[in-house]
């Protein structure tokens, strides 16, 4: 339209500008996308550890799952009852994992992918019928002779 | 049209209105990206905050199967939500028929839903809990009750 070689320069400067521009924007936008994607990530992260770390606290130490010396819980101890998922504090919309026997609802299986992130953990419980003896107790304390010590492990995955 | 002087007005003339639609969509960008960081930032500390009371709520539970405890009182304070430019009003609520809690606030309706496994045979709670506010639980007769 602009017949003139300056004139024609010009315009083409312009629209060379308008590319790069258009060009940065598209890069800010990417650069948002992820720093957007890895802010959710991140969010999924913090709440498995959250339920993790929950869950381990309360494995190790609850009433319902712990033995009893003379009425007083002993952490660290699991009796032979059931470990549910609501013992633990796990909300129905993740699964868990936990090799003791009586831990029917986290019996599942871990998925192998990588991209499902699992909060694991390893443990040293001392195992008991219900109740703990001051004897069986004091070995226990004074890791003379621990009573059926098994290491446990626990992991805890979000559902897909 | 064509001579020097009418080239150089359409020179400017483009580069006016490529100047305007520059600054309008940069606007429009600014506005966009400031608008998804504070939601970002919303969301993220709505979590925390319903993550936190999940927390302190699920420790109290403990207490009803301990049968040395007879009395007993807890109390948390909610955190609030903020981001950069202003306080956010925010409130959690509780669903514990379907086992949940709601993070709500007072910013373009957005809100954060935490799966609990706390019941109504274990709690009572107030039907809303308004960030910044105290949280206090007692056991009675076999069952937390928060106000």
């Amino acid at each position: 339209m602009i017949k003139t070689k300056k004139g024609q320069l010009i315009i083409l400067d312009v629209l060379f500008s308008i590319v790069l521009v258009l060009l940065a924007f598209f890069l800010l936008f990417k650069l948002a996308e992820i720093d957007i994607y890895k802010t959710n990530a991140d969010k999924n992260i913090e709440k498995l550890n959250s339920v993790g770390t929950l869950a381990y606290q309360k494995l190790l130490n609850n009433p319902q799952i712990n033995c009893s010396v003379n009425g007083a819980y002993v952490p660290g101890t699991i009796k032979n009852t059931e470990i549910t998922k609501a013992k633990l504090g796990i909300p129905f919309d993740y699964n868990c994992s936990l090799n003791v026997a009586n831990s029917t609802e986290c019996n599942q299986t871990p998925p192998g992918t990588y991209r499902v992130p699992i909060f694991s953990v390893d443990t040293t419980l001392v195992g008991c019928s219900s109740i703990l003896t001051k004897e069986e107790y004091y070995k226990y304390i004074l890791a003379k002779q621990a009573p059926s010590t098994q290491i446990v492990t626990l992991k805890i995955w979000r559902n897909n | 049209m064509f001579n020097k002087k009418g080239q150089l007005s359409i020179e400017v003339l483009i580069i006016l209105i490529f100047l305007i639609t520059f600054i309008y969509v940069y606007n429009s960008l600014a506005e966009q990206t400031v608008y998804t960081l504070e939601i970002n930032k919303i969301k993220e500390q709505q979590q925390t905050i319903g993550l936190s009371l999940n927390e302190f709520l699920e420790i109290q539970k403990d207490m009803l199967y301990d049968v040395n405890i007879i009395d007993y009182n807890s109390s948390y304070t909610l955190q609030e939500l903020k981001i950069p430019s202003k306080r956010i009003f925010c409130y959690v609520d509780f669903n514990l028929s379907n086992a949940y809690l709601t993070v709500h606030s007072d910013y373009s309706n957005v809100h954060t839903i935490i799966n609990t496994t706390i019941t109504n045979t274990e709690f009572t709670l107030p039907e809303r809990i308004n960030c910044g506010e105290i949280v206090v639980c007692e056991l009675q007769s076999n069952k937390i009750v928060c106000t």
